[in-house]
């Protein structure tokens, strides 16, 4: 019953959301939405089901009742709501600079923030299904509730450094769903190990969550081992930290940690990336995360799999809102089926 | 490790003669009385392209139970079995007696059709997995294969008649396969499943392997191919011929630790957790293992995982080794386990 009304609130919500002015739309409108996804149901660190997403719309797009549009979906990054992504990008603004350009495109950015700031949008048990949340629930509502191009051609995957690692991860498992990856300053690149002091201070956390605390320190581990260590028999945090009597790390846990870093996956999933009309790879050259872009570049190469790498002068943050404008939506305006 | 794998499984069956096979294949033109087994093979897309030079065009034997050619309007589930590493579907066929088994279910009331399809590779073995070096073994069976049964048998055509079964290499393919396609597949019994835990390459490991020459590899043991079997299946590396693997010796000498993380990718333990939604999809789960197996340890890690993360499954230890009571189990065991699970229509 509760989860009906949830629904039944959500759709509310949605309704609301959508009712927009009866006048020409003549700028992009940012729609910010609830969508209820039953893959993060019933998640062990309490993350709602009722994910907010932002769905902006093209210009034109309510005095075009016929006409239906690619959609880019975009994956935030880490330590923050989704809410500082669309402040710092000017969603309006972007969108309606690409449509000026002749792209008109719906842009979708769900939110992937967890109780310990981010689900890296994986599956499991402790944070939620993020993973299906994104590739079945997310992209089912919008095709139900906008005038999408609903078939795999016209939807395109990007996001930023969590949100990279999101995109390649959810891109290499669903190529069914999407047709083109573009991944900026992905994190995760690279094999995370558990250190035994990173187990002791995970182990040790109460659970409390100090949402002011800066980012690093115990906080992002214990986001990592909850996507990727998971276990809903040890409260409060609902993972394995690996910690062994002996103070030496369990290898299953090491496993795990090596299994969802995306250079682990990689090999697996070749067929599944060549599926891709294209893969863009970006990261700028004082980023801490271009050395992970480059190794993943250079693991695409070896196993042939067609993308591009762009290096740019910047940091891990300081030119994604140029970015998105100069190199994101071009992309995709030049590899969404319309 | 693996070297025991064969012990008493499939050494008997080594000599076994391409005659033999086709033998197994003649069908009587009269009513079908018995179970019928026929080695076939199809075109499976997704293992063009291999470096290995494995073949596209794989067999597999298809077992039909009694009375099938007269009941032409009937439809059976279908119980897929993946055979283990270093043999192939005929060297389990001398043993199992696949369509003994089919016949007395049958009998029993549960008709079904049983098809083994071939693992093996150039390396003996594919680990029913997907590797540009050794070919897409995982969607040559999870897709081509199936598709292939239904277009070409009287199968009940969806997921809740088809089953997923297999034994050590086939255990570790069935578990690796539900995870994967748990639309395609509705329960699943593996038998003394090999590779749950990780592996690793240690520099020794890696030396000798990038010393071996194709005359060491036509004439390794069981222990000797294996290690590189599974680096060809989960370090694959199209730049590195003429074994297309990466075995993480680099130029310096040192080990790149990139090697152990893809194998550790591939490692059922590792992987369970990132697949707990398609595991929950399945009707029925069966794990056993025999208490003197070498993977025993392995197979109660991973009954103690599923049992963390709350997916139901049956688990049972018996009193035997790797192989010495798989004919009889599969009769005793899984079989019935299918009859219970499957869906008929």
């Amino acid at each position: 019953m509760a989860r009906r009304l949830a629904v039944l609130a959500a759709l509310i919500l949605a309704t609301f959301a959508q009712i927009h002015p009866a006048a020409a739309q003549e700028k992009a409108r940012v729609d910010l939405v609830k969508v209820h996804s039953p893959a993060i149901a019933s998640n062990l660190e309490g993350n709602p089901a009722d994910r907010t997403v932002y769905v902006v719309t093209p210009p034109g797009y309510d005095q075009h009742p016929d006409k239906r549009y690619p959609v880019v979906y975009f994956l935030h990054g880490y330590f923050v709501e989704p809410k500082a992504y669309a402040e710092l990008f000017d969603l309006e603004a972007a969108l309606t600079g690409a449509g000026a350009a002749g792209n008109d495109v719906i842009f979708v950015m769900p939110d992937g923030f967890s109780k310990h700031r981010g689900s890296f949008y994986s599956n499991s048990p402790t944070t939620g299904n993020y993973e299906d949340f994104v590739a079945h629930d997310l992209v089912a509502w919008v095709d139900a509730h906008y005038r999408t191009l609903a078939r795999r051609e016209s939807r395109g995957l990007a996001g930023h450094s969590m949100g990279g690692y999101g995109a390649m991860r959810v891109g290499m498992k669903h190529p069914e769903v999407f047709s083109s990856l573009y991944v900026m300053s992905a994190g995760g690149g690279s094999v995370k190990l558990i250190t035994r002091e990173m187990a002791e201070r995970a182990q040790a956390d109460d659970g409390t969550v100090d949402l002011s605390a800066p980012v690093g320190g115990v906080q992002g581990d214990l986001a990592q081992l909850a996507a990727w260590s998971p276990d809903p028999q040890r409260p409060p945090n609902f993972i394995n930290a690996g910690l062994l009597a002996d103070g030496a790390i369990d290898p299953v846990v090491q496993a795990r940690m090596a299994a969802n870093s995306l250079i682990g996956m990689l090999p697996q999933h070749i067929r599944e990336l060549q599926q891709y009309e294209a893969i863009m790879l970006d990261v700028g050259d004082k980023d801490g995360l271009a050395t992970d872009s480059r190794a993943m570049s250079s693991e695409l190469t070896r196993f042939g799999v067609v993308h591009k790498l762009e290096i740019y002068d910047g940091g891990h943050g300081d030119k994604v809102k140029d970015r998105l404008r100069s190199a994101v939506l071009p992309f995709f305006a030049a590899h969404l089926d319309r | 490790m693996l070297n025991r794998i064969k012990r008493g499984l499939v050494q008997s069956a080594l000599g076994l003669s391409a005659l033999g096979v086709v033998a197994l294949t003649a069908s009587p033109a009269a009513a079908q009385e018995k179970a019928r087994i026929e080695w076939k093979t199809f075109h499976s897309k997704a293992m063009e392209g291999n470096l290995e030079g494995n073949s596209a065009d794989r067999g597999a034997f298809v077992v039909t139970p009694p009375g099938y050619d007269q009941h032409p309007e009937k439809r059976y589930p279908v119980v897929y079995f993946l055979h283990g590493y270093w043999a192939t579907p005929q060297m389990y066929q001398e043993t199992m007696k696949f369509d003994e088994a089919v016949d007395e279910a049958a009998r029993a009331g549960n008709e079904v059709i049983m098809v083994i399809p071939d693992g093996h590779s150039k390396l003996k073995g594919g680990f029913y997995s997907s590797s540009p070096t050794v070919g897409n073994y995982e969607a040559f069976v999870g897709e081509d294969l199936v598709k292939w049964v239904d277009a070409t048998y009287r199968t009940v055509a969806k997921r809740e008649a088809r089953g997923l079964s297999g034994h050590s290499m086939g255990g570790y393919g069935t578990m690796r396969l539900a995870m994967k396609y748990p639309q395609t597949f509705s329960s699943i019994y593996a038998m003394s499943a090999c590779c749950l835990s990780p592996m690793k390459v240690d520099e020794a490991g890696a030396r000798k392997i990038e010393a071996m020459t194709e005359e060491d590899i036509a004439k390794a043991d069981f222990g000797g191919l294996a290690q590189l079997s599974t680096l060809a299946t989960w370090s694959p590396d199209p730049t590195k011929p003429p074994k297309y693997v990466d075995t993480g010796l680099k130029a310096d000498g040192t080990m790149d630790p990139l090697v152990n993380a893809k194998l550790a990718a591939n490692s059922i333990l590792a992987m369970v957790p990132q697949y707990l939604p398609a595991l929950r999809q399945m009707k029925a789960i069966g794990l056993e293992v025999g208490d003197k197996d070498f993977l025993f340890n392995d197979n109660t890690a991973l009954n103690a995982e599923l049992t963390t993360y709350g997916v139901a499954h049956g688990w049972e230890t018996y009193d035997g080794d790797h192989g010495n009571r798989i004919p009889e189990r599969i009769r005793t065991k899984l079989l019935p386990f299918f009859a219970q699970h499957l869906a008929r229509q």
